[in-house]
């Protein structure tokens, strides 16, 4: 699928800097630590609204461009995999973001595109898929990252 | 026949008779179960601890109590808490028996939860259990395995069995919860329930397990009330969640399936905006209520979301808007608010400051505590109980803040004749110009120093304001005391800042607070923590450019974890440049030169720098009065600078043992 959304995960060079600018972030991580991020149009998740098995379904014939940031050798690295599933995604959680999203966040790579992306998180446009725990994920390192993106409390309970 | 205290006849509808069910409860005041407290065995056994607490709250004067949440399975699939109680086997019976009985013994009506955790259970296990395979977006939780129907019939049964054994313990009914996420509620909401069968689509069909648990509770108890927690308002449309209109449909639903009462409440543990926080004006979710009750007027509604003053669920009472007040951590705050409240003794109440700290712990796995309360958990321990001094000792404490003022009217009220030095003009220390700068509630944080005014006048605590503590003073008062106490709390360590070059242009964050000193238009804050975010919020408020420069990783670094996320907003809401791993290199006339860990540098046009950090404790009279008074000690920030919990629990347990 040719989404617009792929142009912005595909800007492997922009993402590598921002993330580069974060490092500090990321310190604590344990290699192979993977967050992903897909264009939620392609999943088929939207709010309340996710596919029967969604683990196992297939992304359509050409699959999915994933963007991933990966711990290695000290540094968070990006790249892109294309996947057929959720499940190849390997990632310690997912970020489901609609084209806004991307396209707010692409725009601001070089200034402030995790405040956006915590920000459209917080609106419902991007949604999060957890695969660890949050103990799994603090024994990671990510509690820096978590805590960035506003993550770490949040609920009706504030 | 008892007679009504003054307080009870100016808030007549709060302390009239109610009924749930067949019995009457002699006021329309009903103890929630807002949290679980986390003081008992990783096993689901109630501890001394708990059970201690639970006497208390058994006389807090509530005509209707409720006991925790305890979870109904033996796998504990629905323990939502490391030490969350459970109520799966007879065996557990004996304590909750005991609490039915404190309950008893104070006149009241008690109920016990019934609280599987669905979504957010399986603590000790590997998975949750819900209707339909939908990933958590939260790290705090499990992932999802989807129930069978025979698993369905299975968790009815255990709902119906914990209920049995409640009314066998000794509780006259029980009550199970359909909100925050909980299971009853990721079958209720299109969010979380994707079923194709007859348990999902319509809200019919959605709301067909709650119908059939309430109908096998009903039928396993049938002569018990049962009450049903259900949101006014999940707080996740934006998630696909229920809108309100289908909230209230399933609140039909409750009562038309027999539901004895309904207990509005508001949002899921996901929900992306904050129900119950400093930031929530108090009363802003009456309208659930109010709804409610118009749709279902011979149905008992209880309700007490952000609404935490006696007056306010009076007025509410009175208009119709709900039947009984339902309410919890303003009870743990202060657990003597009804009978201050019946007795016209509102003044000497402490107000839940909506904090959170109780929240923050529960979410960190760890017991909760009141930054109001002290004793809150410690009931069980003797050391925490306030009794009169053996020997009646003439205290000093110097410092007005929250720290001294809890120490001084603590030890006032153990007999001790009690003398408060303070240099400023009120009492508050540096809270005064913090409150004033909160964006939430300043008026929340002030109660404190209100609460601290009231309490010293009624406990005869003397308040020398203006008077600055020294050796000299000491010397002119030399065995006048027998004790001093060190409460001078912290300041912002300037000489810290010595390095940077044009430090002599650097202003001091608690002057600026305080209003002593003025800002200019164009400020940059050194220090992200929640004194420089309090102050750079309030000053980008009011109109100034503010950039927070901060050494470490994270700006919020001190703040409370429950209000974390309120800080970051407002900085994201109102435009405040944060500087993360970065310092002050220099200060000049108009501006800053910053440097990053990775030594990038940069120059920030300002008219102003205010450092609000490091903070350094005002230990110097330690020293100075060390051979000048029999006993000496110290409490809150003038021994680490911390906050207010510190300094209020500090100052209490001081005030205790002195």
């Amino acid at each position: 699928m040719d989404l617009p959304a792929n142009e912005f995960l595909s800007d492997i060079a922009g993402w590598q800097r921002m993330l580069d600018r974060h490092a500090e972030l990321f310190t604590e991580l344990a290699p192979g630590s993977r967050i992903g991020l897909l264009a939620r149009e392609v999943t088929g998740f939207a709010p309340g609204r996710q596919p029967v098995g969604w683990r196992e379904a297939r992304f359509g014939t050409d699959g999915a461009i994933l963007l991933v940031w990966e711990a290695a050798y000290g540094r968070m690295l990006a790249r892109n995999e294309r996947i057929g599933r959720f499940a190849d995604a390997r990632a310690d959680f997912l970020l489901l973001a609609d084209g806004q999203s991307l396209a707010e966040a692409h725009a601001a790579l070089e200034t402030d595109a995790l405040a956006r992306l915590k920000r459209r998180i917080r609106r419902g446009d991007t949604m999060l898929c957890m695969f660890r725990t949050r103990a799994e994920l603090v024994d990671a390192g990510y509690e820096d990252f978590l805590d960035s993106l506003g993550l770490a409390f949040m609920g009706a309970c504030r | 026949m008892t007679t009504q205290r003054s307080g009870e006849a100016k808030l007549r509808n709060l302390f009239q008779p109610g009924t749930i069910g067949r019995f009457s409860t002699p006021n329309r005041i009903k103890y929630g179960a807002c949290c679980v407290s986390n003081y008992n065995t990783r096993d689901g056994f109630i501890t001394a601890r708990e059970l201690a607490r639970m006497k208390v709250i058994a006389q807090t004067g509530c005509g209707l109590i409720t006991n925790q949440g305890a979870y109904p399975d033996p796998l504990g699939e629905g323990k939502a808490y490391f030490r969350q109680i459970a109520i799966y086997d007879d065996k557990f019976l004996p304590q909750f028996e005991e609490i039915a009985g404190y309950i008893h013994d104070a006149g009241a009506i008690g109920i016990q939860q019934i609280l599987h955790a669905g979504r957010y259970g399986g603590i000790d296990l590997g998975y949750c259990i819900q209707p339909s395979d939908v990933p958590q977006t939260l790290p705090h939780f499990r992932p999802p395995r989807v129930l069978t129907k025979d698993e369905i019939r299975a968790i009815i049964k255990q709902h119906a069995d914990a209920a049995r054994r409640s009314i066998k313990a000794g509780f006259e009914g029980t009550e199970v919860t359909s909100f925050m996420g909980y299971l009853l509620a990721t079958f209720n909401s299109k969010f979380t329930n994707q079923r194709t069968d007859e348990y999902g689509g319509s809200l019919q069909n959605r709301g067909r397990f709650m119908r059939e648990l309430i109908d096998a509770v009903k039928q396993a108890t049938p002569g018990n009330p049962l009450v049903v927690r259900l949101n006014g308002a999940e707080l996740m449309d934006r998630w696909g969640g229920n809108t309100e209109d289908e909230c209230f449909e399933l609140m039909r639903q409750a009562a038309e399936c027999g539901a004895d009462m309904i207990s509005v409440t508001v949002g899921w543990q996901e929900a992306p905006d904050s129900s119950i926080g400093r930031d929530i004006q108090p009363g802003h979710w009456n309208y659930l209520a109010a709804r409610a009750k118009k749709m279902l007027p011979t149905v008992p509604i209880t309700f007490g979301v952000r609404l935490p003053d006696p007056r306010m669920a009076d007025q509410c009472i009175a208009n119709g808007e709900f039947d009984f007040w339902e309410v919890c951590r303003p009870l743990l705050a202060d657990p003597e608010l009804i009978h201050k409240a019946a007795e016209d003794r509102l003044d000497e109440a402490r107000r839940c400051i909506g904090s959170l700290n109780c929240l923050s712990r529960l979410f960190r796995d760890l017991p909760y505590t009141c930054t109001m309360n002290p004793a809150l958990g410690h009931e069980v321990e003797p050391e925490y109980r306030l009794t009169p001094a053996a020997v009646k000792k003439r205290v000093m404490v110097i410092g007005a803040g929250p720290a001294g003022m809890e120490c001084a009217i603590t030890a006032a009220k153990r007999g001790h004749s009690v003398t408060v030095l303070e240099k400023a003009d009120r009492i508050g220390g540096n809270l005064i110009g913090y409150a004033g700068r909160d964006l939430a509630r300043p008026d929340d944080l002030l109660s404190i120093v209100r609460h601290y005014e009231v309490m010293a006048q009624k406990l005869g605590v003397e308040l020398r304001l203006g008077t600055e503590a020294n050796a000299k003073l000491m010397r002119s008062v030399l065995h006048q005391f027998d004790v001093a106490v060190v409460a001078a709390g912290a300041r912002i360590d300037l000489d810290a800042l010595r390095d940077i070059e044009g430090h002599e242009r650097i202003l001091d964050g608690l002057a600026v607070a305080g209003g002593a000193i003025e800002a200019g238009r164009k400020i940059v804050i050194i220090g992200g923590g929640k004194v420089g975010l309090t102050l750079g919020e309030s000053l980008r408020a009011s109109g100034a450019e503010v950039t927070i420069v901060e050494p470490t990783k994270r700006i919020a670094g001190d703040v409370m974890p429950s209000f974390k996320w309120r800080h970051t907003a407002w900085v994201d809401e109102l435009g405040i440049t944060t500087l993360t791993s970065t310092r002050v290199t220099r200060v000049t006339h108009d501006g800053c030169s910053v440097a990053t860990a990775q030594g990038e540098e940069r120059f920030i046009p300002a008219d102003t720098v205010i450092a609000t950090a490091p903070r350094r404790s005002n230990q110097e009279l330690f020293q100075e009065f060390e051979w000048m008074i029999d006993e000496l000690h110290g409490c809150g920030d003038a021994i680490i600078p911390r906050g207010i919990d510190a300094a209020i629990h500090e100052g209490y347990r001081l005030g205790a043992r002195i």
